[in-house]
């Protein structure tokens, strides 16, 4: 998996909030903080606190990685690398024993990966000049061009449709859904392998009226089949960690039985299935 | 699962493990009545006195007999090994840390009876006595170690079951005879010759003796019996003992009881530890298949009847001492039965009875036996997916092994070109020729790491200031890495000399008080050539010793460079004072060398490169040298929990552990928490290692959570994951699946589980980076059925 930074929606579920924002941020896990001192000693705009309390203050924190650089108990650290394509391809090649065993290969991800086209162009020639597989799994939420120049080197697309009503979608995401579920029939057509997956999210979706809606999408677009992936939070400590209060439905997850019940006794033609 | 099967677990787990004198007992007597003896017939005769002798039974719904000892799980004991350490510790038994056994005030007496007679006869006692005071004074100081071999018969071994199946004893028994006849008076191994004959002889009819009092105890309770069903089984029980061991198996049914007989046999004639039983779908198939063609056999009864083997064999236990328990823990005692693999025309060699090894230990699922698996190009389909259910199911004991790369390092051991294809595994990953071998796998062990610590301080103990290894110079005064390695290999070769001349000293006592004219029936050549298995009767004889700790050297190596002499961020004696100190006040540089130098397990060369390092000096350092036996020395890099009492004598390492905590683990696993690319990384890195030279193998422990298993394909991805890891070189991988006990101490010691990853819906993270709710949320559905 290599995650893109950078993204056009804001799921308040969002599992990868570190990788939301194009720019750096910094991620700060008290419980191993040793109170050494040492970043204190190296922030630029003393967003560290004191001796006593050593914190991380967003209001002046830039992201720019002084103090992780200097935390050897990796209390303070940043989970993002800027990286050329031929150095982040070396990192893929390492794996390459294990790809043709398994058909596997690269899958891209984010953030939403199709926001940087230009670099993933570049990765997927590059995929494609060594016969490693790849796939992008997307929140779609971009111009068709961006799809258009990534095309020709994606053997598969991951698509989420989270939600089939706009409003609703915008509420909860920040954006509409009409480009989303336009570029996914566009992809189709074009003949593109195509992996609706839908977080199912209380209050947002868990109603057999919205996950209808999402089969009977799929279903007329023409998509392989439909993945839905019960909520969960397992995000929650990196929300802690950037400092950021994590949206909270007061559900801690849904089990999948409670999504198969949900989904039982729509009438549909594709494939789904629930993970767990 | 059937009744019987049910029943049979039920009667096993209601049983104590418990001690029991009668061995002891009968030995002593035999011993007492034959002092006159040669030491071969001494020890046949004991041997006899034990299988007339001692308590037999037929259990309910058995329909594999034998006994161990007088009761389910009660376990004999071998004073004429060790004398001192049972009078000493039988009062612990009971009581201790780890691998407790019930023992009674009455047995006690009994045994300081026994012990009594054993009193300067033992073997540990006179061995001890040949080794000279300079070599006990460096012995001492536990940088290495051999208690094993200095009180147990060596064990680690297979019988040539292929051939005593299709034999029979009294061919055997007939060959020796014939030997024995055509003896010359005139030559001077005359009365060494005839000895050996004569106790094969008396240690076969020993065994043929012992199997037709199970034949007259069936016969006797058929008549009793009011269930006819029983009643027909009982009989068929007293007739295949009749037949087995002394003519050729005529079923599978037989074959299996056979083999039981032979497994006790050498268990209650010496006390060696991995008796194992080979590649068992190559010798047991054709009885399975002929049962079959002739409508005597279906699978379910063929299943079954495994699965009662199973039961026997899990029935054997021994009784260790207080220090051995401490490397050694629980009741595995590398009771190994291999499959897979080719057979001589290089086929692949899946079978029936392959699957049925594999199915049964799923439906019994006890400690014992251990199962290898041989992986291969051409490794069916079949067999992979099977595995893989045995995987998932949590059976921790499969193991796999990468059969190219282990022919590979054969070779390098000489094994000839007919034998390279037929080898199977014995406790740990030592792989030796099917009944050919007489391995000393496991003989004794190097702490690599503490090599390192006195390379570090010019010879001496950091804990203790004492002088153990040679001086090889003050630390502070290098000014490369590579006068750091030079140190260390000093270090190696004097101990690892030490650990040669001592292993040299024990093979050498057993050759004078100890033979095993049992083993040596059934290891080849040993009767061709008259030379009992203790002697180098066997075609193939080595010795492995074990290396302790490389990936910590590897890793410590590694952040000496990076930090000391690439960019000079720390001086020497910074880190040795550090060292010295265990870190106090010291915690930032400890947590610098420890996350921020690369470290072995993350697919990074120079990292992996130093481990490398590591391992080739203590490959070196036995290469070309040979044993009492005619043969040589091999490394193996594995161990079971001898890292623990090993880090607890070694002082605070550079790569940021501290003094006294464990060694990495395995053999050639990733410290704990130093793995941060995932799985594949670690199996890259393992690959790398000089696998081929350590001849009797390395291990390395993968932990498993069991969602990785969910999902549509996940287990075929699995099986192509384990084909990937022989493809990139790892010689044996053992799974774990994680339990929900494994995740509570995951949480209360994150640092030693950072690789463990989880998957929900299509997300994966890693376990002691998740919240504690979500953490417990996950132990609580943290079962098989769950996921």
């Amino acid at each position: 998996m290599v995650f893109l930074k950078g993204c056009t929606l804001r799921c308040r579920w969002c599992c990868n909030p570190e990788a939301m924002l194009p720019e750096l941020v910094l991620m700060f896990n008290p419980a191993l903080c040793i109170g050494c001192g040492a970043c204190l000693a190296v922030c630029p705009v003393h967003a560290s606190g004191t001796v006593d309390k050593i914190v991380v203050d967003r209001t002046r924190c830039t992201g720019c990685g002084a103090c992780a650089e200097v935390c050897f108990a990796e209390a303070k650290y940043r989970m993002e690398r800027e990286m050329e394509a031929e150095e982040l391809m070396e990192e893929i090649r390492k794996d390459r024993t294990f790809y043709g065993r398994t058909h596997g290969g690269v899958t891209f991800s984010g953030g939403e990966a199709l926001l940087q086209p230009a670099f993933l162009g570049e990765m997927l020639t590059l995929c494609r000049k060594e016969g490693i597989g790849t796939a992008v799994e997307t929140c779609e939420n971009v111009p068709w061009e961006n799809f258009e120049r990534t095309l020709f080197g994606m053997d598969e697309y991951l698509y989420d449709i989270k939600h089939t009503d706009s409003a609703r979608h915008r509420e909860y995401t920040g954006s509409g859904c009409e480009r989303i579920m336009e570029n996914c029939r566009k992809l189709i057509s074009c003949g593109k392998r195509v992996v609706v997956r839908t977080p199912v999210i209380p209050e947002f979706n868990f109603d057999r009226q919205s996950l209808a809606g999402i089969l009977r999408f799929a279903e007329e677009a023409g998509a392989e089949e439909v993945n839905f992936l019960p909520y969960h939070r397992y995000a929650a400590n990196k929300y802690l960690y950037l400092g950021r209060e994590y949206w909270n439905p007061g559900i801690n997850k849904l089990e999948r039985a409670q999504v198969e019940e949900c989904l039982s006794g729509i009438k549909t033609t594709i494939r789904f299935r629930v993970d767990g | 699962m059937k009744d019987r099967i049910t029943e049979l677990k039920n009667t096993f787990f209601s049983a104590t493990r418990a001690a029991d004198t009668e061995r002891a007992v009968l030995v002593t007597e035999s011993y007492r009545m034959h002092e006159n003896q040669s030491e071969p017939v001494k020890k046949a005769l004991a041997l006899r006195h034990v299988m007339e002798n001692m308590t037999i039974a037929i259990h309910e719904n058995e329909l594999i007999v034998g006994c161990h000892a007088q009761k389910v799980r009660s376990t004999p004991l071998f004073p004429e090994y060790a004398a001192g350490w049972i009078s000493r510790q039988m009062d612990d038994f009971a009581t201790r840390l780890g691998d407790r056994f019930a023992i009674t005030e009455e047995q006690k007496a009994t045994l300081r009876e026994c012990l009594k007679y054993w009193e300067g006869r033992a073997l540990d006692e006179r061995v001890e006595a040949c080794i000279p005071p300079e070599l006990q004074k460096i012995l001492d100081f536990g940088v290495v170690y051999n208690a094993s071999y200095a009180s147990k018969s060596p064990g680690h071994l297979v019988p040539a079951y292929e051939y005593l199946l299709n034999t029979g004893f009294d061919r055997m028994i007939e060959r020796c005879q014939k030997k024995l006849a055509a003896l010359d008076m005139e030559k001077d191994d005359y009365v060494e010759k005839r000895e050996f004959y004569l106790a094969a002889v008396e240690a076969m009819k020993a065994v043929v003796l012992y199997a037709h009092r199970f034949a007259a105890l069936a016969r006797e309770m058929a008549e009793d019996e009011k269930d006819a069903e029983r009643k027909k089984e009982l009989l068929q029980i007293a007739e295949n003992c009749t037949n087995v061991p002394a003519k050729p198996a005529g079923s599978y049914w037989e074959a299996l009881q056979f083999l039981y007989f032979i497994q006790l046999s050498i268990q209650l004639e010496g006390n060696g530890l991995a008796i194992s039983i080979g590649r068992m779908d190559k010798f047991l198939y054709p009885f399975y298949e002929a049962d079959e063609k002739a409508g005597k056999l279906n699978h379910a009864e063929a299943l079954e009847l495994m699965e009662c083997l199973y039961l026997k064999l899990a029935e054997i236990d021994k009784i260790s001492s207080n220090e051995s328990t401490k490397v050694n823990t629980g009741p595995a005692h590398g009771q190994t039965i291999t499959i897979g693999g080719t057979l001589a025309d290089g086929s692949n060699i899946t079978n029936e009875v392959s699957l049925i090894v594999l199915e049964a230990d799923r439906r019994v699922a006890l400690a014992q036996p251990d199962i290898a698996v041989r992986i291969h190009k051409n490794t069916s389909q079949r067999l992979i997916d099977e595995v893989t259910e045995n995987v998932k199911m949590d059976l921790n004991k499969v193991k796999i092994y990468n059969d190219e790369l282990i022919t590979e390092a054969l070779k390098l051991l000489d094994v000839k070109d007919e034998d390279l294809y037929n080898f199977s595994f014995l406790g740990c990953s030592e792989p030796v020729i099917d009944g050919k071998t007489n391995s000393w796998g496991n003989s004794g062990h190097i702490n690599l790491s503490k090599c390192l610590e006195l390379a570090l301080n010019d010879g001496k103990c950091m804990l203790t200031g004492q002088q153990m290894g040679p001086h090889t110079g003050d630390a502070a005064s290098f000014t490369t890495i590579e006068q750091v390695k030079e140190a260390y290999r000093e270090q190696v070769n004097y101990f690892t000399d030490v650990l040669i001349k001592y292993d040299r000293v024990l093979d050498m006592g057993h050759k004078m008080y100890l033979r095993l004219p049992f083993c040596s029936c059934v290891t080849e050549d040993c009767i061709e050539r008259g030379e009992d298995f203790e002697i180098g009767g066997a075609v193939y004889n080595y010795t492995s010793s074990l290396g302790v700790g490389p990936i910590t050297v590897g890793d410590s190596l590694m952040a000496l460079k990076k930090f000391v002499f690439d960019e000079k961020t720390l001086s020497m004696s910074e880190v040795l004072e550090a060292l010295r100190t265990d870190f106090e006040g010291r915690e930032p540089l400890r947590l610098m060398l420890k996350n921020r130098a690369p470290k072995y397990g993350n697919d990074i060369d120079e990292a992996d490169e130093m481990s490398t390092f590591a391992i080739s000096v203590f490959c070196d350092a036995l290469e070309g040298r040979k044993n009492a036996r005619g043969g040589g020395f091999t490394a193996g890099i594995y161990y079971m929990t001898a890292n623990v009492p090993n880090g607890q004598k070694t002082a605070a390492t550079p790569n940021g552990r501290h003094a006294r905590e464990p060694l990495n683990d395995g053999g050639v696993s990733p410290t704990h928490g130093d793995d941060k690319m995932g799985a594949t990384a670690i199996f890259k890195s393992a690959g790398k290692l000089c696998n081929v030279r350590a001849g009797h193998g390395s291990v390395l422990n993968q932990l498993l959570h069991p969602s990785i298993f969910k999902g549509e394909g996940c287990d075929r991805v699995f099986g192509e994951y384990m084909r990937s890891i022989c493809d990139c070189g790892v010689w044996e991988t053992q799974f774990n699946v994680v339990t929900k006990e494994d995740l509570l101490r995951a949480q209360a010691h994150p640092d030693e589980y950072r690789g463990l990853v989880v998957r929900v819906a299509g997300y994966s993270a890693f376990f002691t980076a998740l919240g504690k709710e979500v953490q417990d949320d996950i132990i609580d559905r943290t079962s098989l059925t769950q996921f």
